[in-house]
């Protein structure tokens, strides 16, 4: 790309209508910033994507070249443009228009969990479409902050508080986030000694790789800090010799 | 033996992003690396911003999306 598509005039031309901002990775000390990419949700190099003046992401081009990142740029302006003026008719008083605004928004990624979630309960009159929609939202930014936190220190039992409310809902994630989830939840529950959730989650890791023969030995060893965890940690007794005095 | 690590590896591959290896890296080789990207000739094709705080400066002055390449020069 560097000696390709960032040397073009095509390039040239298109980056005059936006900000271009080049980040780079460089594991200097002291370096500000340095992990914006995973902050961002990218996961490798190079990542391109756009966003706002406030650095809330807005989506990424769907290739990788100057007629692309036209296109999104072109695509994303027209949203912006529409939510600008939903909102100035909002203002105005016109009525009928919270719940389109909110789904583009949404397609926008505008709202954090604690957000989404607010709104998922404040919101009336949704279709089991939008409703369906509103929840795979949620469950995917519950992965991402649950990612986010298990970075810190301490930080799986930060997350555990979201697996548990994912938990609760009964409806848990699929594609690249399902062993990932999985395997949080059985590290969290096996920290906290919450069997039936260890014994849920080494389930749902057997059936997805228990075929593996290199997860074998991980899996037995799971199963088996289970089964300690079910029958409890009984301390052996201690048995006292007798001493017969005179022999 | 394929451990509990590989079934996190979105996550893992955000840590590897997010907590770099400095104490380990050669700072002085880190330099080099960042000011060889820096110099080379695709960053005089555009009007490339190279601070975060900056940017969004910018981009609010002027209404205009930030467009944001992410790469690295800690590898070459």
């Amino acid at each position: 790309m560097e000696s390709g598509l960032l040397t073009t005039p095509e390039f040239t031309a298109f980056s005059k209508k936006v900000v271009p901002f080049i980040h780079v990775t460089t594991h200097i000390e002291g370096r500000a910033n340095e992990g914006l990419l995973g902050e961002k949700g990218g996961t490798g190099f190079p990542t391109l994507m756009f966003l706002d003046a406030e650095g809330g992401v807005l989506g990424l081009p769907a290739g990788r070249s100057a007629q692309a990142f036209d296109a999104k740029l072109g695509s994303l302006s027209k949203v912006l443009q529409k939510i600008a003026d939903m909102k100035a008719a909002i203002a105005k008083g016109e009525k009928g228009l919270e719940k389109e605004l909110f789904f583009l928004e949404l397609d926008l990624g505008r709202f954090d969990l604690k957000a989404l979630q607010a709104k998922a309960k404040s919101l009336k009159g949704l279709t089991d479409q939008q409703k369906t929609r509103l929840a795979a939202d949620i469950l995917d930014l519950q992965m991402k902050e649950v990612f986010n936190l298990v970075r810190q220190e301490d930080g799986l039992a930060m997350a555990g508080k979201i697996l548990l409310e994912i938990h609760a809902t009964g409806v848990f994630p699929t594609g690249r986030n399902e062993g990932p989830f999985w395997g949080y939840s059985m590290e969290y529950a096996e920290s906290i000694e919450d069997i039936a959730m260890f014994d849920a989650a080494l389930t749902e890791i057997e059936r997805m790789f228990g075929d593996n023969e290199r997860m074998a030995p991980m899996l037995a060893e799971k199963r088996a800090s289970l089964k300690k965890m079910k029958n409890g940690d009984e301390p052996e007794e201690e048995i006292e010799e007798e001493v017969v005095e005179g022999q | 033996m394929i451990s509990l690590k590989h079934l996190l590896a979105p996550a893992l591959v955000s840590l590897a992003l997010a907590a770099p290896a400095a104490a380990q890296a050669d700072q002085g080789q880190m330099q080099k690396n960042f000011d060889d990207k820096m110099a080379k000739d695709f960053m005089s094709n555009a009007a490339w911003i190279t601070d975060y705080d900056e940017a969004r400066k910018i981009a609010k002055e002027e209404g205009k999306l930030i467009f944001v390449y992410f790469t690295r020069s800690y590898a070459q």
